[in-house]
């Protein structure tokens, strides 16, 4: 009989199940940041309807179809990452159909099924982000969904596992290497982040506007933040021999603050040196580039145990709204940055302990 | 039979698995053992046509055995060391499917369901399942078809006492019905109380142990013990 229906049909009721499982506590999650989400615009509604009406409509509208188009892009790698995972992960419905001695040819036309309806969600998104972002989905959009969903696809992800390194054995340096030769979501982001910070000083030039380069280095600190959450998610799993070694919570996170705290001074040093060099802005609208750009960083090792620390998505949320908050209260008073060592150490004391139980 | 004709598995890592030169006759039930990394695992990949060799060639009841052999494959039964299930189908679904595939009824999902004790659970996830209860499901994936020639990888690992037997009793029952079963295992006495025939593996060559046959339990055990420290 014909594999493929079968098929498709059980893997996409355990994509399902996958979401349905969790959905009490993700939604609860979701209802929570949206709850804070909306009291923050609220409160900040007026103070952000000024800042924006000094941009121009023409930049609004660019700034509004570039977020768009970029929406566009990072969903469809995101699905075809989530497609990529279904078809080649070791735990695949594939490995199975190979040995229960499904043909070649069936197990290509399960795959290409599976593509197909991926594609389809893909391309459906694309009317939720034009409502998002009150953008006709034009050809444009729907070409570029396409094309990244396709290259994406068909792209093989070459793992570095030729890379040999002799590492000296501390923990720092452990998870150094998991982190710059392993780790490849991990590796994308902080890459993304430090690309980012170079690119902040340098749109600088050109966008001499106080506040969006201060946003644009809120985003660079996010997106490092990011890369950092990712990593710990992969390290906790496999902890487990360094915790029957003796390993302390206190070891554990000082190790990754040492990790966080460079590169949170390589994104704070990139973005704040050049902005200063390189925009005739005061300085005194400027001050709070570096730590816009690199608290999120710092904060990553005192924040991600807060709930679960294996959960990377649940941490990106987090740190989220943590930016949102103390982002913006940055920008509009020096008090806040003298407040981050007290958050951090408060952060860090709640914590304490959760190591063993993560 | 299986019949292995100079079969040669090579790694560029250096690695090489044979040259093998071995028969097993239907209905034997075979211990494999051997240290972690000899190559037991690669071989039994060759065997089940899940990975191709390098040389020579493997052959079932006269059929040459390769990843393209969908036929035979399908009529034998597999479970892996690491046997990776999907997370998030269910036991009960991933029988029925697998029924499906190999055209059994519903009765075949059931009788397994049962067997392996999953009635508790067979709607639950297996990411919420413990380890020895995806492995019993993998177990019951690699025999629901009462395959021709079937190979465990470390099936015993993770198996309370309970599921232990069950299994012995399944691969006893097996032999009886002239179905042959080929397993690796690291526990000397299981092997020694369900298989008539053992072989090493070690640096990637095969070796049998003949004197197996006439012993009896616990000399069959003490037997391997002096194989495996004979050299030190």
């Amino acid at each position: 009989m014909s594999l493929i229906k079968p098929t498709v049909i059980l893997i996409l009721r355990t994509q399902v199940r996958k979401i349905w499982w969790n959905f009490e506590q993700n939604f609860t999650l979701l209802l929570s940041a949206a709850a804070l989400v909306s009291l923050f615009v609220y409160i900040l509604k007026d103070f952000a309807t000024s800042e924006l009406s000094k941009f121009s409509p023409e930049w609004m509208a660019l700034g509004l179809r570039s977020s768009f188009y970029l929406g566009v892009f990072c969903t469809s790698l995101v699905i075809a990452r989530q497609v990529r995972k279904i078809l080649d992960s070791q735990d695949s419905f594939q490995s199975i159909l190979y040995r229960i001695g499904a043909s070649s040819r069936d197990v290509a036309k399960i795959r290409q099924a599976l593509a197909i309806v991926g594609f389809a969600v893909s391309i459906s998104f694309i009317y939720f982000l034009s409502l998002v972002f009150k953008q006709e989905p034009s050809v444009l959009a729907y070409l570029l969904a396409s094309i990244c969903y396709l290259i994406s696809l068909a792209v093989q992800i070459r793992r570095n596992e030729s890379h040999v390194k002799k590492y000296s054995g501390t923990i720092v340096d452990w998870r150094r290497h998991q982190l710059l030769h392993r780790s490849i979501p991990g590796k994308g982001l902080l890459r993304l982040g430090v690309a980012g910070a170079i690119a902040v000083p340098i749109s600088a030039i050109f966008i001499k506007t106080a506040t969006l380069i201060q946003l644009s280095s809120l985003a660079v600190g996010l997106v490092t933040s990011f890369g950092l959450v990712q990593a710990i998610a992969a390290d906790l799993p496999n902890s487990w021999f360094e915790k029957q070694g003796g390993l302390t919570h206190d070891q554990w996170q000082k190790s990754w603050q040492v990790i966080a705290n460079t590169f949170a001074l390589t994104i704070a040093t990139i973005c704040s040196f050049s902005v200063v060099w390189l925009t005739d802005l005061p300085p005194q609208e400027l001050w709070n580039i570096p730590f816009l750009a690199g608290f999120l960083p710092w904060l990553v090792p005192s924040l991600a145990l807060q709930i679960d620390g294996r959960s990377q998505n649940l941490n990106i949320i987090v740190m989220v709204l943590t930016g949102l908050f103390l982002g913006t209260a940055m920008m509009a008073t020096p008090w806040v940055a003298i407040a981050l060592p007290i958050i951090k150490s408060q952060a860090s004391q709640y914590q304490s302990g959760r190591y063993f139980r993560a | 039979m299986l019949k292995l004709d100079q079969l040669t598995k090579s790694f560029k890592e250096g690695f090489t698995l044979g040259p093998l030169n071995i028969s097993i006759d239907s209905g034997a039930t075979v211990a494999l053992f051997g240290k972690n990394g000899a190559g037991k695992s690669t071989l039994f990949s060759v065997i089940t046509g899940n990975a191709d060799r390098t040389s020579g060639q493997a052959f079932w009841n006269g059929q040459k055995i390769s990843p393209e052999a969908v036929e035979l494959k399908s009529r034998m039964g597999y479970l892996p060391q690491d046997s990776d299930l999907p997370h998030w189908v269910t036991p009960e679904e991933i029988l029925s499917w697998a029924a499906k595939l190999h055209r059994l009824g519903e009765d075949a999902v059931q009788h397994n369901i049962e067997i392996w004790d999953a009635l508790e659970w067979k709607d639950k996830p297996l990411s919420r399942c413990s380890h020895g209860m995806q492995k019993r499901i993998g177990l019951a994936l690699a025999t629901m078809h009462n395959p021709d020639l079937l190979i465990l990888d470390e099936a015993f690992n993770a198996l309370d006492i309970y599921h232990t037997r069950t299994l012995e009793n399944l691969i006893r029952k097996r032999g009886q019905c002239k179905l042959t079963t080929i397993l690796s295992t690291h526990t000397p006495l299981i092997a020694a109380n369900i298989c008539d025939q053992a072989w090493i593996m070690e640096g990637g060559k095969l070796q049998d142990i003949p004197e197996w046959r006439g012993l009896s339990l616990e000399p069959r055990a003490q037997l391997i013990e002096e194989k495996f420290f004979a050299k030190k």
